[in-house]
């Protein structure tokens, strides 16, 4: 998976030594990271469609120099999904470097803006070695166990651990607050080679057993029914190119979705484990073998 | 003699492209499967076999079912090459059906085309897959009586409708 | 002239003709549409199964001429076996599910005898890209005869 890029969004709060802070501190970040891109909220506000592009498919960092929350009003207000909203006078008491009020940066108010951009740095490298991580474990197939199962020249299998099942066969796997989604290995086998998958828009929100994307093989239409509420920050493009991963890997490189959780203590409760949906699948598959006699 | 779990039927049609015989047995093996006992076969497809089944299944999802199922094959020419694979990677068939002893019990039908059946070739393809049906009856040890007229030139449409995977969906 | 045409290669085409699912047809059937029409006498079908059974005289002739494989679906069968009898990387490959990808509006029926009108339609979309091929390859046999 490719990686994000990320792209900070200051306020223009030039009025202010906060606003200030947080205008510099977006541009030391920059200058310290090269893969950090800056857009400026007077050209992203214009509406010119090369600055939507610039934030298309990003991660924004929002800066606001103070409550107002100009940055983080004008993404809402372009539509724009924010990853974190960061507020300079949190920073100022997290540093306890006050900038004063002049708006000429001394002293404190020119060290405060490197250390938010530090900040920023090692919360992006964070998130990067975490996702790299997430991608070996979710996209590997780990040395896990599966419960299987056969029936005529078909064989089913479902992990042992680490994944939730609901009832539409659809299966969630968490780390932290973000899991992924996907298919179980009886629903790819029921629907045949997969065709097509359309997956959602990064920002999507859904509660739990709402639709969270679609695939389509020869045989029919389904729709990948999420077992758990969140929003969208992540989806499996290599379905696009590549949509027969979801029948030959269903639970590692056949992904689909990734998402933040909403309420995930809410919804486990109405998931299956392992075991419990190994039994449930293999009434499932009885049952359609009753059907086709 | 192979201990078998009787309760399906694999068939396994040559699918050789050389000669009609090889499209007869895939039409043949389609109409088993879809029309005269769908519950009591799964069709096994030679290019799989051969070639091993999923990765992830250790390449043996055709071939195991071969091992422990009766299984017919049925040959487009004398090479028996559907035979031949099922032997070399399963074990012992339970029956080997041909096109020629088809074709030598009905001089009248001369299929022309391997691309396409044409009408004899259909004719050939319903006779033969009614001999499946008996054979598969004889290795499960049942009896069916409504096969009679399906070779009826009468009777409309031998158009094979839906996936033959084993799922019934179409 | 009369060297030329001794020397002249030709392709042979195997198609996986997988009977269980509609991609194998397609591809059977988009190999038929080119030895038939769009590249005739440049290309032949042969039988797939007789050269995993192991016929001396076919793989020779394989192994003398080119090969374009044409595969149902990513278990690549036709790929495989070719590959693993002759020992020979086929010159070009085909997969019938590529054709489908991106054509979505001619998403195939499943229906195998006879084959759908869509399914009829992707077979010689993806006929029209094998027979490209087929000239490919014989074009650099005369370049590099020249």
């Amino acid at each position: 998976m490719a990686e994000r890029k990320t792209v900070i969004l200051p306020c223009n709060g030039l009025d202010k030594a906060l606003g200030v802070v947080a205008g510099r501190a977006g541009i030391v970040a920059c200058a310290k990271d090269p893969g950090i891109k800056l857009v400026c909220p007077v050209l992203l506000n214009s509406g010119e469609p090369k600055y939507d592009e610039m934030v298309k498919d990003a991660d924004i960092i929002c800066l606001n120099g103070c409550m107002t929350r100009c940055a983080t009003k004008l993404a809402e207000s372009r539509k724009i999904p924010v990853k974190t909203n960061l507020l300079v006078p949190d920073m100022v008491k997290k540093f306890n470097l006050k900038p004063g009020t002049d708006l000429v940066l001394q002293t404190s108010g020119v060290q405060l803006p490197e250390a938010i951009a530090d900040d920023i740095i090692t919360s992006i490298k964070k998130d990067r070695e975490s996702m790299a991580q997430e991608i070996h474990s979710i996209e590997v197939e780990d040395k896990a166990e599966y419960f299987e199962t056969k029936k005529d020249k078909f064989y089913f299998k479902v992990p042992k651990g680490a994944y939730l099942f609901n009832e539409n066969d659809c299966w969630v796997r968490v780390f932290g607050g973000l899991a992924y989604l996907g298919i179980s290995d009886f629903l790819q086998n029921q629907v045949g080679d997969i065709l097509y998958v359309d997956l959602p828009a990064i920002g999507k929100e859904f509660g739990q057993f709402d639709e969270a994307g679609s695939f389509e093989s020869v045989k029919s239409v389904q729709d990948l029914i999420s077992p758990v509420s969140g929003k969208v920050v992540a989806v499996n493009n290599q379905l696009a190119s590549a949509p027969e991963l979801a029948n030959q890997d269903p639970y590692h490189k056949g992904w689909f979705v990734k998402v933040e959780l909403a309420d995930f203590d809410e919804d486990k409760g109405l998931l299956l484990d392992g075991p419990a949906y190994f039994e449930f699948m293999k009434k499932k598959i009885e049952l359609e073998a009753k059907k086709q006699h | 003699m192979a201990q078998f779990i009787k309760n399906k039927v694999g068939i396994i049609a040559c699918s050789g492209e050389d000669l009609v015989g090889g499209t007869i047995t895939r039409a043949a093996a389609r109409m088993v499967v879809e029309k005269l006992r769908p519950d009591k076969t799964i069709i096994l497809c030679q290019p799989l076999f051969m070639a091993g089944g999923l990765e992830r299944h250790g390449s043996q999802q055709e071939r195991n079912f071969a091992k422990d199922h009766p299984t017919i094959t049925i040959e487009g020419c004398d090479e028996e090459c559907a035979r031949c694979a099922v032997e070399r990677y399963s074990g012992p068939v339970a029956a080997t059906i041909r096109v020629e002893d088809i074709l030598k019990e009905h001089p009248g039908l001369k299929p022309a085309t391997r691309e396409t059946l044409d009408a004899d070739g259909m004719k050939v393809a319903q006779i033969l897959a009614i001999k499946i049906a008996d054979k598969i009856d004889e290795l499960l040890d049942e009896k069916h009586e409504e096969d009679e007229g399906f070779s009826d030139p009468a009777r409309p449409s031998t158009d094979v409708r839906g996936c033959g995977c084993g799922c019934k969906k179409r | 002239m009369v060297k030329e045409i001794m020397l002249a290669k030709k392709v042979y085409i195997f198609p996986c003709s997988g009977v269980g699912k509609v991609f194998g047809s397609i591809g059977r059937e988009a190999s038929y549409i080119v030895v038939n029409e769009l590249a005739k006498d440049k290309a032949k079908i042969s039988c797939l199964p007789l050269v995993v059974k192991g016929k001396k005289a076919l793989i020779d002739d394989i192994n003398e001429n080119h090969v374009i494989v044409v595969d149902g679906c990513p278990s690549k069968c036709s790929y495989n076996d070719v590959k693993s009898a002759t020992g020979k990387e086929p010159d070009g490959q085909f997969l019938s599910t590529d054709v489908v990808k991106y054509n979505r509006d001619l998403k195939p029926e499943s229906d195998i005898i006879p084959l759908g009108e869509n399914a009829k339609k992707l077979s010689r979309k993806l006929a029209e890209k094998i027979s490209e091929k087929v000239g490919e390859i014989l074009d650099s046999d005369k370049k590099g005869g020249a």
